[in-house]
C-alpha cells in the first residue's frame, strides 16, 4: 500500500492519450497533438526532439500548466491540471514549475536580482527572504557580479543564467526549458547545459526541448516527436 | 508588500517614458488645478462677503412701523402713526424679554439735531455737536468704546434722565483735561431751546467706526437717553429699531419670529403694520447665486478631469499592449490575475496621484495669487484638497480598471507568443 503510494508520487508527470487542437476560426479545427502518452519520474533529465512544427512547444505548454489539453488526462504531481482554475494554475506554475525560454524573457527595466525575486514575490515571501535566496541563486549560476544589472546590460549567456536562477526561485519540482541554448553560441550553450546537469544532480526533474542531437544525447532519455506523436 | 513593489515598478516604468507620463498627467493636472482654483476663489469670495456682513452688521434685523397698503382706497388722506401705532421703550422691552436668548442687543435712536455745546467749567469755546438719543443696546450694537464713566443705561432711559455720554473730541475741545469731566454739566444751545445734561461718560470718537458710512465728515455725536430726546422733540413713539441677534446663525430664525410676533400684535391695527427686514436674506440670495456659478464652473472643470481620466485610460491600454509579453512572462512564473491587475491599477493611480498633487499645488498657487491681487482673504480648504487627492486616485482606479482587467485576463500563451 505504502509502496504503491510512493510509486504514484514518483511519477511527476503522467500523461495519457493527450490530444491538442487549436480552433482556427469555426468550424475548422487543427489537431497538433494526436494522443501522447508520457511519464516522467522524479529526478529524470529528459529531452524532447523533433522537427520544427512537430508540436514540442505545444506539449511543453501543457506540461507547464500554461495551456490545457483538449482530450486525455494529465496529472502534474498527481493533480489534474485540466480541472484547475486560472489562479490555481498560476499557483502550480509558481510553486512546481520553472520555465526557461529560448529568448530568456527577463522582465525589462528591473535588475537581475529583482527578476530572480519575482516568483518569490508572487508566492508571498518576505523581502528579506527573497533577497537572500535570489542572491544565493545568482551566486550558484555565477552571476553575483551582475546582481544590479538590468537585462539589456547582459549578454545572452548571462541572461539565460539569470533566467535559470529565476526558474529555480521557488524550488520547483520541474524545470521546463524550451530550446534554452537556441539563441546562444555552442560554447555558451554547453555552459548552460552544464548548469542543467548540476541542477539535475541536485535532484531536479528537467524537461529539455532542443534541436541539438549532441545536447539531447547527454540526457537520460530522448523523446522524439513526429507530427504530434511520440515515435 | 506587493503594493510597495508595484509602486516602485510603476515609478520605473513611468520614468522610462517620462514625456508620455507627463502628457498623460497634464490632463489630470489641468482638471484638478482648475477645480481647486475655482473652489478656492469661490471660498475666498464667500468669506469676503461674510466678513463684510459681520463688519457692517448686516445680520441685524430692522423693525419698523409702516402704513398698511390700502389699494382700494387711494383717496384716503395719509396720517402719520400715532403714539398707539408706534413702539415704545416698554413695548420693545416686552419683545426683548420674549426672545432674550436670541437677542444680543436692541438699539433705537431719536435724533434731536445739531447744537452748540458749551461747558461752564471748561474753556471759553463752543463746539457743534449732534445730539442723539439712544438706548443702552445702541452702545453694544455700534461698538462704542467708552474711555471714562458709563454708557446710557436702562434706568436713564426709563426716567428720561438728563445725562449725556460725550465724544472725546468734544471733551478735548471744551475742557483742558477730561479728568474731572464726569458729573460736570454740558449745555447745548439749539435754535429754539437750550438743554442741559450731566456728563456720565466719555467715548472714543477718534476713529470713526462703521465703514459703511465712511467718508463724509459729520459733527461729533453726543449721546443722551432716547426717552429724553423724545421728550425734547415731543415725539410720541419709536418708529424704528434694530435687533442684533446673539449669533449670525440665529438671524433668519429670529427675523421670522420677530415678524410673526409683531404681525400678531398689529393684527387689529387697520392703518399700520410692522415691517421686519433682515439683510441676511439678500445675502443668502447672493451667496446662493455665487454657489450656483461655482457649481457650474466646477462641472466644466470636472469635464476637464474626465477628459484627463480618459487620457489615462488610453495610455494604460497602450501600456498593456506594449507589455503583453511581459504580462505573459509574469503569468508563466506564477502571477495571478489579481497581481497583474494590482500592478496596472497602481500605475494608473500613481499617474493620477502625481498629476493630482501637481494640480493641487498649481491650483492653490493660482487661487492664492488671484485672492491676493483682488485683496480677498485666502481660503485654503483642507477638505477640498483631501477630496481632490482621493478623487484623482479614484479616477486612476476607475480609468485604470478596464486596462488592468484586460491585462489580467490575457492568456499566458498568447501573451508569450505576442510579437
Ligand atoms: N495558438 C495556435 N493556434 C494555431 N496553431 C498553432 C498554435 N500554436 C501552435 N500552433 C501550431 O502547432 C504546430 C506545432 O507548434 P509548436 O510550436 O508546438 O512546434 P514546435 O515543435 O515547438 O516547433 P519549433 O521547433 O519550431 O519550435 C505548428 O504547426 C503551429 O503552427
Ligand atoms: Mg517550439
Amino acid at each position: 500500500m505504502e509502496n504503491a503510494a510512493k510509486t504514484q508520487a514518483a511519477h511527476i508527470i503522467e500523461m495519457s492519450n493527450i490530444h491538442k487542437s487549436f480552433y482556427i476560426g469555426t468550424p475548422q479545427e487543427l489537431e497538433i497533438l494526436h494522443g501522447i502518452d508520457l511519464t516522467v519520474d522524479e529526478g529524470e533529465f529528459i529531452s524532447i526532439v523533433g522537427a520544427s512544427g512537430s508540436g514540442k512547444s505545444t506539449l511543453m505548454n501543457i506540461i507547464g500548466a500554461l495551456d490545457k489539453q483538449t482530450e486525455g488526462e494529465y496529472l502534474l504531481r498527481g493533480i489534474d491540471v485540466k480541472s484547475a482554475d486560472d489562479d490555481h494554475l498560476a499557483e502550480m506554475r509558481n510553486k512546481e514549475i520553472g520555465f526557461v525560454f529560448q529568448n530568456f524573457n527577463l522582465i525589462p527595466r528591473i535588475n537581475a536580482l529583482k527578476n530572480v525575486e519575482l516568483p518569490m514575490l508572487y508566492a508571498g515571501d518576505s523581502t528579506a527572504e527573497r533577497t537572500e535566496k535570489a542572491r544565493a541563486l545568482l551566486e550558484m549560476v555565477e552571476m553575483s557580479d551582475w546582481v544590479t544589472h538590468q537585462p539589456n546590460e547582459l549578454s545572452g549567456g548571462q541572461k539565460q543564467r539569470v533566467a535559470i536562477a529565476r526558474a529555480l526561485a521557488n524550488d520547483p519540482a520541474i524545470i521546463l526549458a524550451d530550446e534554452p541554448t537556441g539563441a546562444l553560441d555552442s560554447r555558451t550553450g554547453h555552459l548552460v547545459m552544464d548548469l542543467f546537469h548540476r541542477i539535475n544532480r541536485d535532484g531536479k526533474t528537467i524537461v529539455l526541448i532542443t534541436h541539438s542531437e549532441e545536447l539531447a544525447a547527454e540526457t537520460d532519455r530522448q523523446i522524439t516527436l513526429k507530427d504530434g506523436k511520440i515515435c | 508588500m506587493l503594493i510597495v513593489e508595484n509602486f516602485l515598478l510603476a515609478l520605473t516604468s513611468l520614468k522610462s517614458n517620462k514625456m508620455r507620463a507627463l502628457l498623460t498627467m497634464l490632463g489630470i493636472i489641468i482638471g484638478i488645478s482648475s477645480v481647486i482654483t475655482i473652489v478656492s476663489i469661490g471660498n475666498s469670495v464667500s468669506k469676503n462677503i461674510e466678513n463684510e456682513i459681520k463688519q457692517s452688521g448686516m445680520n441685524n434685523i430692522s423693525v419698523s412701523v409702516t402704513a398698511r397698503d390700502s389699494g382700494d382706497n387711494e383717496s384716503s388722506t395719509y396720517e402719520g402713526p400715532t403714539a398707539d401705532d408706534m413702539f415704545s421703550s416698554s413695548s420693545i422691552g416686552d419683545y426683548e424679554r420674549e426672545y432674550s436668548s436670541d437677542i444680543k442687543a436692541i438699539s433705537y435712536e431719536e435724533n434731536i439735531g445739531d447744537g452748540e455745546a458749551r461747558m461752564d467749567a471748561g474753556k471759553e469755546t463752543q463746539k457743534t455737536v449732534t445730539v442723539d438719543g439712544v438706548n443702552n443696546g445702541y452702545f453694544t450694537m455700534n461698538n462704542v468704546k467708552l474711555l471714562k464713566g458709563r454708557s446710557i443705561n436702562k434706568n436713564d432711559d426709563e426716567h428720561s434722565s438728563d445725562v449725556a455720554v460725550i465724544p472725546s473730541s468734544v471733551a478735548d475741545a471744551l475742557a483742558s483735561s477730561n479728568d474731572n469731566l464726569i458729573g460736570q454739566e454740558i449745555r447745548v444751545v439749539f435754535d429754539d431751546k437750550i438743554l442741559t445734561y450731566t456728563i456720565v461718560g466719555i467715548y472714543d470718537d477718534s476713529t470713526k467706526s462703521g465703514s459703511m458710512f465712511g467718508g463724509y465728515q459729520s459733527n461729533p455725536t453726543m449721546y443722551i437717553p432716547a426717552t429724553a430726546a423724545m421728550d425734547a422733540n415731543s415725539s410720541s413713539g419709536i418708529q424704528f429699531f434694530s435687533v442684533m441677534p446673539s449669533s449670525a446663525n440665529s438671524a433668519s430664525k429670529l427675523s421670522s419670529e420677530t415678524e410673526s410676533y409683531f404681525k400678531k400684535l398689529y393684527k387689529s391695527n387697520k392703518d399700520f403694520t410692522v415691517d421686519v427686514y433682515n439683510a441676511q436674506k439678500d445675502v443668502n440670495d447672493v451667496m446662493s447665486s455665487i454657489n450656483k456659478i461655482k457649481a457650474a464652473i466646477a462641472v466644466i472643470a470636472g469635464i476637464a478631469l474626465l477628459v484627463g481620466g480618459i487620457g489615462v485610460m488610453n495610455i494604460m491600454l497602450v501600456s498593456v499592449t506594449e507589455r503583453t509579453r511581459e504580462i505573459g512572462v509574469r503569468k508563466a512564473i506564477g502571477a495571478k490575475r489579481s497581481h497583474i491587475k494590482t500592478q496596472f491599477i497602481i500605475e494608473a493611480m500613481i499617474i493620477c496621484g502625481i498629476g493630482g498633487i501637481i494640480g493641487i499645488i498649481l491650483g492653490l498657487t493660482v487661487a492664492t495669487i488671484v485672492a491676493l491681487k483682488m485683496s480677498l482673504p485666502v481660503a485654503i480648504s483642507i477638505p477640498v484638497i483631501i477630496i481632490s487627492v482621493m478623487f484623482s486616485m479614484g479616477i486612476g482606479i476607475f480609468f485604470g480598471f478596464y486596462p488592468a482587467n484586460k491585462a489580467a485576463k490575457l492568456d499566458p500563451i498568447e501573451a508569450l507568443r505576442y510579437e
